[in-house]
């Protein structure tokens, strides 16, 4: 017969067809064998459908309600395995921090004396207190170079320098043939 | 909505345990039910209603009301049994001792048997014919809402309605 279709008994069955699909419809199974055996057996199925039961047995809301406060409420109470993981976090970074990889020191071949060295450093210093103070000074370069043994290693007295005047330095001493 | 539960609600948004664990206890066997029919055993059903307890919580402040608390909660619960389905692709069907109660023995005998049957068929469906089925035909939910909820269009979930009730008419041929 025309017009047979099955969604349409189904949903004539769920009451989900517009009033003008419905009565469209009620017309059409008056006179249609198919779609009244499809709409009994639908119904049969509705009804056999209801034995599945309700679900469980009733859950304990006690257990529930404290499996939910340990996961929500208490979540940074005690300690999880994250924190634990904490100490082995920190010496990690100290280990590495204290074996960290470091660039290799460049040796420079060249022989500087370090008496020129230390003139050179008091001449620089001498100029800016000049400059700062407008006054001329005369530098002691054996007592200067006395006090510097006794408070600054001569390597450190090298590193407070910047790398662009140490550079002028060395050049300096090379092209005054001190090497 | 009642107005206990309004007044719940507000002071669950604002952070009070107290009040959540009222609006839980009031909810919390239908959404286990629902969890049950789902995924078809007790553990994930447990699982499942935990969890949707806890994005119940955490995401209370964006809840506007507009539902009832437990339309909410069955929308969670849905869209995370269904995303848990689609994981688990085969659902295990309970393995639960048949209880006897004082029917008559055959009778009795013969509603186990269709129930499991029921079980083992729902079990076939795909995930989301499985949920579409469950809300419209043990949650009584429209079709304009199951599209909202699992965010489909409303010609997808009738056809998929569809197509799970033909399925399930095969499966329980014998019994019609």
């Amino acid at each position: 017969m025309r017009g047979c279709q099955k969604e349409k008994v189904l949903f004539y069955l769920e009451g989900i067809l517009s009033e003008e699909e419905k009565e469209g419809f009620q017309r059409h199974l008056e006179v249609c064998v198919n779609c009244q055996r499809e709409l009994r057996e639908l119904r049969g199925l509705k009804e056999l459908l209801k034995n599945l039961p309700e679900g469980e047995e009733e859950i304990n809301f006690s257990n529930l309600f404290s499996d939910f406060r340990r996961r929500v409420f208490n979540k940074h109470k005690g300690l999880s395995w994250r924190w634990a993981l904490l100490p082995v976090g920190i010496t990690t970074l100290i280990l590495f921090f204290l074996f960290r990889p470091r660039p290799a020191t460049i040796t420079i071949p060249v022989k500087v004396s370090y008496y020129d060295l230390l003139e050179n450093l008091a001449q620089q210093e001498a100029e800016y207190i000049k400059e700062k103070l407008g006054a001329e000074i005369e530098i002691d370069f054996g007592k200067l170079e006395e006090e510097l043994l006794k408070e600054i290693p001569y390597e450190k007295v090298f590193q407070l320098l910047e790398e662009k005047e140490r550079k002028a330095i060395i050049n300096e001493l090379i092209s005054g043939g001190e090497i | 909505m009642c107005e206990n539960e309004k007044e719940l609600l507000i002071k669950a948004k604002i952070g009070d345990e107290r009040s959540f664990e009222m609006l839980m206890q009031a909810n919390y066997q239908k959404i286990y039910n629902l969890a049950f029919r789902l995924l078809g055993n007790r553990e994930d059903a447990y699982e499942l209603t935990q969890d949707t307890f806890i994005r119940g919580w955490r995401s209370i402040k964006k809840f506007r009301g507009e539902s009832s608390f437990y339309t909410y909660l069955y929308r969670i619960c849905l869209n995370q049994g269904l995303s848990f389905l689609k994981k688990r692709k085969k659902v295990i069907p309970r393995k639960e001792a048949v209880v006897l109660s004082g029917k008559d023995p055959i009778e009795n005998y013969r509603e186990e048997i269709l129930k499991k049957e029921i079980e083992d068929a729902l079990s076939r469906l795909s995930p989301q014919e499985k949920v579409v089925f469950i809300m419209r035909q043990y949650e009584g939910v429209k079709i304009k809402e199951i599209a909202q909820c699992l965010n489909l269009k409303e010609g997808t979930v009738k056809s998929t309605y569809f197509h799970a009730v033909e399925k399930m008419r095969n499966f329980l041929k014998r019994w019609l």
